[in-house]
């Protein structure tokens, strides 16, 4: 009550501690409930740390490889390290149209082995995993549904066992036999996994061909360097084919991998965080040491009266418990705010969102942090408070603890807190900056009037490369005669597919074997003599391709500027040949030369070969398409879905999109980077800021005497506010250069995050340090201009 | 209200130092106004040492600070050398305090984090005097008032009479012509008052005119002329 009681006589203190904590617990509470979603929370699988994947990468570390599945089952036969083995199509989660009834939508399906989810160790919640009857040639097609699908498709249903997904693609029917628990997202996106064997059996024969990477659970004493060292030396047994000799393996965690890119942007929130309590907590450690300092007489005259010195550190004590309380109470509502808007703003593609909630064990965590919080903010002035010299206070009637060293302390813990917000300023800054470079990375292509679709069709109907050049050679007559098309062209996947696209390895003629086995992958793309004006990309030198690049002619192919330069360095590449095919048996001649552009990985250009789509080379072919619009794309696509349809039914275009939709997806964890961590970095500038004005509305409070002084010896108002104003602007600075050291040494943590900046960007860091000093600026004006109200005769107290 | 009325003012000669004609100062209180200071008119000379005297809560403090400056909510008029205080500007009146005006308070109000030669230096630093300048000026005061060897000591560190012939030293380093005094010896043991009511002697006798408040009848007779205050009317004059 004595606590309640004492608070309540300073409603100004009480509410500005109570809501700094509030926001501080509340913001640090809701990054440790999507960092307990996404980076504590266990997998759904027995002991993940044991699980890992593995698969091969040349020699140059630029490319991953498969393996077969064959090769895949012989190195299972092999392994030492590992006491299971199973096996997954590489492609991971890929988009299947499925059918129902007329309306074909799309789920993200996986090919995996009958032994997957046993490796796993992880159990249904509904119905039955793979057995090994599932996974052979001629076995009923079934599937298991993801926890994400089970709900989004079918909204939950206990009875969907039973029930049939019919794939577009070939028109199979698979069974749904079960469903898996939330929180198993792998491969990474997955909807729906099915057995591998059935599904890349050629039809009609026992083959079964199929590229898979391995998974496996480690036997107890063996680490991942073990696995993946038994994988390089499989690459390099005498059996193996020459061109994997060279080859090595790669091994991940299975936590890893799941968690994938997020991990980095999800550690600098939890840093950041961390570094916003800190500043909470020194916040309100100064306003409690300030409040103490004012009540060092009351302190005394309580202990003159016979309290001991733990009835007062009691007493401090139970009002900072309740202060705590309020704060911690309140930054649960400030918590969950935050983590809806965080889920709100969230890209689609962040694994597991669907489990960031705020949830009991976010509960606890607030609980612990406030503990924490109390602790520190709590002990410290209490403790101080208490060591009041008795005599010296009942003499002076005054506060001696508000003495030169007391306030060089508590400007210094200020200082501390304009060098925490800096640092979060900074990375915030750096991030930010980093985004907006990506937004505006040249493409090398015009992203407007550009729309992106993929068709579905039957394979089992379209089952070879000239039925489907010859299907798309028709639907793009029909599309290009639609008004308000300009141009339209296949391309090999939609934008920023990064691994989802098709890569080659070429070999310039004459190039020796040796150097050629040191050659990059490169981006392959199959495409029209239109594609070029579709997407507006500019022609360097030669030409593109024409009507009369067509099967019979010689083989030509169109290559982009760091191609060029690769192979031919300032020679005119226009007439030089490239070699490609497993054993380079393919000759094609270089008749153009295009910019390299960012179509398929928005942080960086791809160096790209271009096919001719009428000079067959490849097994199947591309059927994304890419339409050139002469207005808004989407107003087109309903018409483009009907003649597509009138016009070839049982094809249809799925997933069509305008092009800046594409761009959203790989902008969308720098932007929501940037926004968080510029939330975290307001809010630290805003206690900094609180923190400032703090010191500054106390040392103007305690000083008005001296400022008074001050006036009588002839200062002006003026002279008085630049006294305040340097004061501030002192410790900010200070606060400040400490900020940017440790700022110039922790931001490299950041660099997996940037885009085109160096953690050390010194624009950057000015910039912040700019702005953090104005804030500290405005922040010290507000007691400055105080002084103007000191009237120097009160302040000497005369009379 | 007691006192039998206003008292006239002594003519102090045609040329005063600073004169008050008529001056009031109240306050609002409750619903009604508190009077501080009724009808003041009064003429100081230059050259002249004036003590203030009354019992506690008759005005003496405020009628120092007006004179000093520092208090500008009264009504009435002010004439301080060819000056017009009634009706200057705020600015201007800070401007007139900064060259003529030194002070010394009861409780020395030296500056705790600054050292002696700091604490010498922050009138100087209000007037736009040179730095090099302030450096001969601090040095020559800390000699003038044998304090050299405390110049980098803090005022916590100097008896409560060191510390108040700093603050003297302080007040006139700017070498004003009017020294104000608000119960100078208040603090100090009757021997250290003793030496700073000498020292306001010396100064007086050098020309400096000086006007102090005091309880004390003994330091009242370091001054040529007593001026009585109670409840904010001059009751008498003498010397």
């Amino acid at each position: 009550m004595n606590a309640l009681r004492s608070l309540a006589r300073t409603p100004g203190f009480a509410l500005t501690a109570t809501l700094t904590l509030a926001l501080g617990i509340g913001l640090a509470t809701a990054v440790f409930t999507v960092a307990d979603a996404l980076l504590l929370r266990r997998l759904p699988v027995h002991d993940q740390d044991r699980l890992v994947v593995l698969w091969g990468q040349a020699p140059d570390r630029a490319f991953d490889y498969p393996l077969g599945l064959d090769e895949a089952r012989e190195f299972a036969r092999q392994t030492r390290s590992l006491s299971q083995v199973a096996v997954f199509g590489y492609e991971g989660a890929w988009p299947r149209p499925i059918r129902d009834g007329d309306r074909i939508s799309r789920l993200r399906g996986a090919i995996v082995s009958g032994e997957f989810f046993d490796v796993l160790g992880v159990e249904p919640v509904l119905g039955r995993a793979f057995r090994a009857a599932d996974d052979v040639i001629g076995a009923a097609p079934v599937l298991v549904l993801s926890y994400g699908a089970w709900q989004r498709q079918f909204g939950g249903d206990p009875k969907v066992l039973g029930r049939q997904i019919v794939m577009h693609g070939d028109g199979v029917a698979y069974t749904i036999v079960g469903v898996m628990p939330q929180g198993l997202d792998y491969p990474r996106g997955v909807d729906m996994w099915a057995p591998l064997v059935p599904a890349r059996t050629r039809p009609g024969t026992d083959s079964t061909v199929a590229d898979v990477e391995v998974i496996g659970r480690l036997r107890p004493g063996a680490i991942a360097a073990h696995a993946r060292d038994e994988l390089t030396a499989f690459y390099g047994r005498p059996e193996g084919s020459p061109w994997e000799r060279d080859m090595r393996g790669v091994v991940h965690t299975l936590p890893r991998l799941v968690l994938g890119e997020t991990r980095p942007a999800l550690v600098a929130f939890a840093a950041a965080a961390g570094l916003l309590l800190l500043i909470t907590c020194i916040n309100v450690a100064n306003l409690l040491l300030v409040r103490g300092l004012t009540r060092v007489r009351e302190m005394a005259v309580r202990s003159a009266l016979g309290a001991d010195r733990r009835q007062i550190v009691g007493q401090l004590l139970a009002e900072n418990a309740l202060l705590a309380l309020a704060g911690g109470a309140l930054g649960v509502v400030v918590a969950a705010a935050a983590v809806e808007s965080f889920v709100a703003v969230a890209p689609a593609g962040l694994p597991r969102l669907d489990e960031v909630q705020l949830n009991a064990t976010a509960l606890a965590g607030a609980v612990a942090i406030t503990g924490v919080a109390m602790l520190i903010f709590g002990l410290a002035p209490a403790v101080l408070t208490s060591r009041v010299e008795l005599q010296g206070v009942l003499r002076s009637g005054m506060g001696q603890g508000a003495g030169r060293r007391s306030r060089l302390a508590r400007e210094g813990l200020v200082a501390g807190q304009v060098a925490l917000a800096l640092l979060v300023l900074s990375a915030a800054g750096l991030i930010a900056r980093s985004l907006v470079k990506l937004e505006r990375a040249d493409l090398s292509f015009e992203p407007s009037h550009l729309l992106i679709g993929d068709l579905a069709l039957r394979y089992d109907q379209f089952d070879t490369p000239a039925k489907q050049r010859a299907l798309l050679e028709r639907l793009l007559r029909q599309v290009r005669a639609i008004p308000g098309v300009r141009a339209v062209s296949p391309v090999v996947a939609a934008p920023f597919a990064g691994p989802g696209g098709w890569d080659g390895k070429f070999a310039a003629e004459g190039q020796s074997a040796e150097r050629a086995a040191a050659n990059p992958m490169l981006n392959m793309e199959v495409v029209t003599p239109e594609y070029f004006a579709t997407l507006d990309i500019p022609v360097r030198r030669g030409r593109v391709f024409t009507d009369a690049d067509r099967e019979g002619a010689p083989p030509v192919v169109v290559v982009s500027e760091s191609v060029a330069q690769l192979y031919w360095g300032t020679d005119d590449p226009i007439g030089k040949r490239l070699r490609i095919g497993e054993n380079l048996e393919r000759a094609v001649t270089v008749v153009g030369v295009v910019s390299d552009t960012r179509y398929r990985d928005l942080r960086e250009a791809r160096a790209s070969v271009y096919f001719p789509l009428r000079q067959p080379f490849f097994p199947f072919e591309p059927v994304t398409l890419a339409i050139r619009t002469t207005g808004p794309p989407a107003k087109l696509v309903p018409t483009i879905r009907r003649v597509i349809v009138e016009a070839e039914p049982g094809v249809a275009l799925v997933d069509a999109a305008p092009f800046a939709a594409f761009l959203a997806g790989p902008l969308a964890q720098p932007r929501l980077n940037a926004l968080l961590l510029t939330v975290f970095a307001g809010a630290a500038a805003l206690l900094a800021a609180i923190g400032l004005f703090g010191a500054m509305a106390t040392m103007v409070r305690q000083r008005t005497r001296e400022l008074g002084v001050r006036l009588a010896l002839g200062a002006s108002p003026g002279d008085l506010r630049r006294l305040v104003m340097r004061r501030g602007l002192t410790i900010a600075g200070v606060g400040s250069v400490v900020g940017l050291l440790g700022a110039l040494l922790t931001n490299r943590l950041l660099a997996a995050m940037l885009y085109e900046v160096t953690p050390t960007d010194l624009a950057t860091l000015a910039a912040v340090t700019g702005l953090l000093v104005g804030v500290a600026a405005l922040a010290t004006l507000i007691p400055a201009r105080a002084t103007t109200r000191i009237d120097p005769v009160s302040a000497l107290r005369y009379d | 209200m007691s006192g039998g009325g206003p008292p006239r003012p002594e003519a102090q000669g045609p040329s005063p130092f600073l004169s008050l004609r008529n001056l009031e100062k109240s306050v609002s209180q409750g619903n009604g106004r508190l009077h501080i200071l009724r009808q003041i008119s009064l003429d100081i000379a230059p050259g002249e040492f004036v003590s203030i005297m009354g019992p506690s809560g008759a005005g003496k403090s405020t009628l120092l600070a007006v004179l000093g400056m520092l208090d500008g909510d009264w009504t009435g008029e002010y004439r301080f050398l060819e000056h017009d205080v009634h009706k200057m500007k705020p600015k201007d009146r800070v401007g007139l305090n900064k060259q003529h005006i030194g002070f010394v308070f009861q409780q020395y109000h030296l500056i705790d984090d600054l050292t002696v030669a700091e604490n010498l230096d922050i009138p100087l630093s209000y007037r736009n005097v040179k730095p090099g300048e302030r450096e001969a000026l601090v040095a020559d005061t800390l000699d003038r008032f044998g304090v050299v060897a405390k110049k980098d000591l803090y005022p916590r560190q100097l008896s409560g009479g060191q510390q108040q012939l700093v603050a003297v030293a302080r007040a006139l380093i700017h070498k004003p012509t009017l020294l104000l005094a608000d119960e100078p010896t208040g603090n100090l043991h009757s021997s250290q008052g003793k030496e700073i009511m000498a020292l306001f002697r010396e100064l007086n006798a050098a020309g400096m005119t000086i006007v102090q408040v005091t309880h004390s009848d003994e330091n009242a007779k370091y001054g040529q002329r007593v001026i009585q205050l109670r409840d904010g009317w001059i009751l008498g004059a003498g010397g």
